[in-house]
């Protein structure tokens, strides 16, 4: 299991991370989420030990990472890159044996990585005949063969259509099953929500969030209604006790509660007159919840 | 060992199958052999020129004696038959002789025949003038040889031992000396410049994609950094060889050829002794070894792979100095030149250039040696620490601000550690 216990990292004057603590058991994902300049990649760079922490310890099955041979990691770094002159193979062999894997070993699970991402290339192509998004599955392959115990993914989907991330979210999910402990960083809300079982939102440095995905939203309470095909109009919605905000999308409308009880009479005064397609009262969505946070600084 | 081993072979591979390393190798060779062609070619190419010699017969006679295989002599009665045959194209020229000493000579050569310099002829004649004379003046062989004998100089070149005791420097002419200073410090500066800028644009290329912090993830940054130099270093040896195993099969080839027989026996090779040859391997591993590991710090400070020709520069300027210094060290010997001979870096380019021409002894060039092989441990435990924070920190602007913000990151992780 991973552990960061009470991490503070400052350069000169700058706090970059201040008493960050979390735990990512084996089979777990974590989101670790803030604006640029938040502290995720330093944060990243003291797990990986290319930062020592002014205070506090990472530790990984109770031992320090600083004496741990880094082998048994997997990362993929925010801007992506390959040799561009290498060939796919042994640009992916020379990963897997820097992370402790004997070259055959590597040959032999390359053709089964390569179809599980659906790389349009052969393994003796060179990287630079690939297209871009291939380059990019031939990177996160590099980083995946090996199957890390501790996998850390600095923006994995950006850039990536929506059919590639869904394939990188079937390799997290495969890793999550072989027991991988597995921290990634997203601006994509939707991509945390849907894959993490715990997140921890950083500002300025400091933890602003820290728990499991449904429990922060539900922190928030449901404030969030959403009505489709209401019997009452835009403006009688909005004059309930307890609406602050009343937005139109799409067919539907949702409506921002300061209290989530007002749910209860706005539930009574919609089915009393008769037929609502859709009732449905929510905590905010994570980007929401992003947005708040993130806005308390702006 | 093992994160050494497998970066090692990582860049030896890569490189080795690339065309960039082949066209560093292969470039001097194929220029090499070209300039061989040519001059193969032109040997081959000029025929004998034949010369008409319209003279009395004691002159043709011994004219025709020094014929050669540059110029054939030959004897014609009178001027009308040589022309005629000048007019067939059989001669090449007409050289007609006035016996009255001293001679007087009158060449004439076909436009479109092969050329025969005045200076052949003027040669050829002179020692006949000089008999002819001789014997009007009814000398005797032995006083024409005394006086044809030219005072005879003979030149050494001597040192001073520590005690002060003169020694008489024995061995090569100073020609063969100057050029295997030149030739060394060519080579130097060509080995340290493909292979500082190889080093620098792959540590550049690492970074600047972010590959470095998928190694580093798994890596020490010192695991990294040694085995990137050996593999380069490794790449050294094997283009070493490969001219070793070209110069070899050429010999084994050309052995027999009188140009190559002939250029061979011109050379001294008595001054490459095993002072010489240690001292110069010396100076050639340590002096690559420091320019490899500056570049490699350098390249290690860019934030693009665009930024790799900043990372280049001051490894192309401090080499230029010492590539300059040791062309002129065959000039003589200067107080700067002393003191530039002992810094690291400059000192393996023109110790040996200096050491090839007589200008230090042998001692004077290990302790530079030692010098730059100190400096070298101190610089490369250095350099590989400074790495560390180096791939940590990206500037857009230079890699000027990329070392201070690289030391920035170096302060930080200090205090970390003494906290």
């Amino acid at each position: 299991m991973l552990a960061l216990n009470g991490l503070t990292k400052t350069f000169g004057a700058q706090t970059a991370v201040k008493e960050l603590s979390f735990n990512v058991a084996p089979g777990e994902i974590m989101g670790l989420i803030g604006q640029n300049g938040a502290g995720k990649t330093t944060t990243f760079r003291m797990i990986l030990n290319f930062l020592h922490p002014d205070q506090g310890a990472v530790l990984w099955d109770g031992r320090p990472m600083a004496a741990q041979d880094r082998a048994f990691i997997g990362y993929l770094p925010e801007e992506r890159g390959l040799y561009p002159k290498m060939r796919v193979a042994d640009q992916i062999v020379f990963f897997a044996e820097l992370h402790g894997l004997k070259r055959a070993d590597a040959l032999s699970r390359l053709d089964e990585w390569l179809d599980r991402f659906q790389v349009k290339g052969k393994p003796s192509d060179k990287v630079k005949d690939l297209s871009k998004g291939n380059q990019q599955k031939v990177q996160l392959i590099a980083t995946l063969i090996h199957m890390p115990k501790l996998l850390i993914l600095d923006e994995p989907f950006s850039g990536l259509d929506p059919v590639n991330a869904g394939l990188l979210e079937d390799g997290i999910r495969l890793l999550k099953a072989n027991g991988s402990a597995i921290i990634f960083s997203s601006h994509d809300m939707s991509n945390v929500e849907e894959i993490s079982d715990h997140l921890v939102m950083l500002r300025n440095g400091e933890t602003v969030l820290n728990g499991r995905v449904s429990e922060i939203r539900q922190q928030f309470g449901r404030t969030r209604l959403y009505l489709e095909d209401p019997p009452l109009s835009r403006d009688e919605l909005a004059g309930f006790a307890g609406v602050e905000k009343v937005e139109m999308q799409g067919s539907r409308y949702k409506l921002t509660l300061s209290d989530p009880a007002a749910g209860k009479a706005l539930f009574s005064a919609v089915t009393a007159r008769g037929y609502v397609t859709e009732f449905s009262q929510q905590p905010p969505t994570l980007d929401e919840i992003f947005r708040m946070k993130a806005g308390v600084v702006q | 060992m093992n994160a050494i081993r497998i970066v090692f072979n990582q860049v030896f591979r890569k490189n080795i199958k690339s065309v960039s390393w082949w066209s560093i190798v292969l470039s001097p060779l194929i220029m090499g052999a070209i300039m061989f062609g040519i001059v193969y070619y032109m040997n081959g190419a000029v025929k004998t020129a034949q010369v008409g010699v319209v003279a009395e017969a004691p002159i043709q006679q011994g004219l025709a004696r020094q014929s050669s295989a540059a110029t054939k002599y030959r004897t014609y009665p009178s001027q009308a038959a040589a022309e005629k045959a000048l007019k067939d194209e059989t001669l090449d020229g007409i050289l007609v002789v006035n016996a009255k000493t001293p001679y007087t000579a009158r060449y004439l050569g076909r436009q479109d025949g092969q050329s025969v310099s005045a200076k052949t002829l003027t040669t050829a004649l002179s020692g006949l003038n000089t008999a002819a004379i001789a014997q009007e003046l009814h000398l005797t062989g032995p006083q024409l040889t005394k006086l044809l004998t030219a005072p005879k100089v003979t030149t050494r070149e001597v040192t001073f031992s520590q005690s002060g005791r003169m020694q008489t420097k024995s061995g090569a002419g100073s020609d063969t000396r100057n050029a295997v200073a030149t030739i060394l410090s060519i080579l130097f500066y060509g080995f340290l410049l493909s292979y500082g800028t190889m080093t620098a644009q792959e540590i550049a290329t690492e970074k600047g994609s972010r590959i470095e912090e998928m190694i580093l993830a798994a890596i020490s940054a010192r695991s990294q950094f040694f085995g990137k130099i050996l593999g380069i270093m490794a790449l050294m040896v094997v283009q070493v060889a490969l001219y070793g195993a070209a110069i070899g099969g050429t010999y084994l080839f050309a052995r027999n050829n009188a140009t190559v027989r002939g250029v061979l026996q011109s050379i001294d090779l008595s001054m490459l002794d095993g002072t010489f040859i240690a001292a110069a391997l010396g100076f050639f591993i340590v002096g690559i070894l420091s320019y490899t590991v500056l570049s490699a710090l350098l390249g290690s400070l860019v934030a693009t792979q665009e930024q790799a020709g900043q990372a280049t520069m001051p490894v192309l300027m401090l080499s230029l100095i010492g590539y300059l210094a040791s062309i002129m060290a065959v000039n003589g010997s200067t107080p700067l030149m002393n003191v530039l001979s002992y810094i690291p870096f400059l000192g393996p380019m023109i110790m040996p250039s200096r050491l090839a021409i007589g200008q230090v002894s042998g001692g004077e060039a290990f302790l530079s040696l030692g010098v730059s092989t100190a400096f070298l441990i101190v610089f490369a435990w250095l350099s590989a620490k400074m790495y560390e924070t180096n791939v940590l920190a990206y500037s857009d602007s230079n890699i000027w601000h990329a070392l201070r913000q690289s030391w920035d990151i170096a302060r930080s992780e200090r205090r970390a550690s003494h906290d």
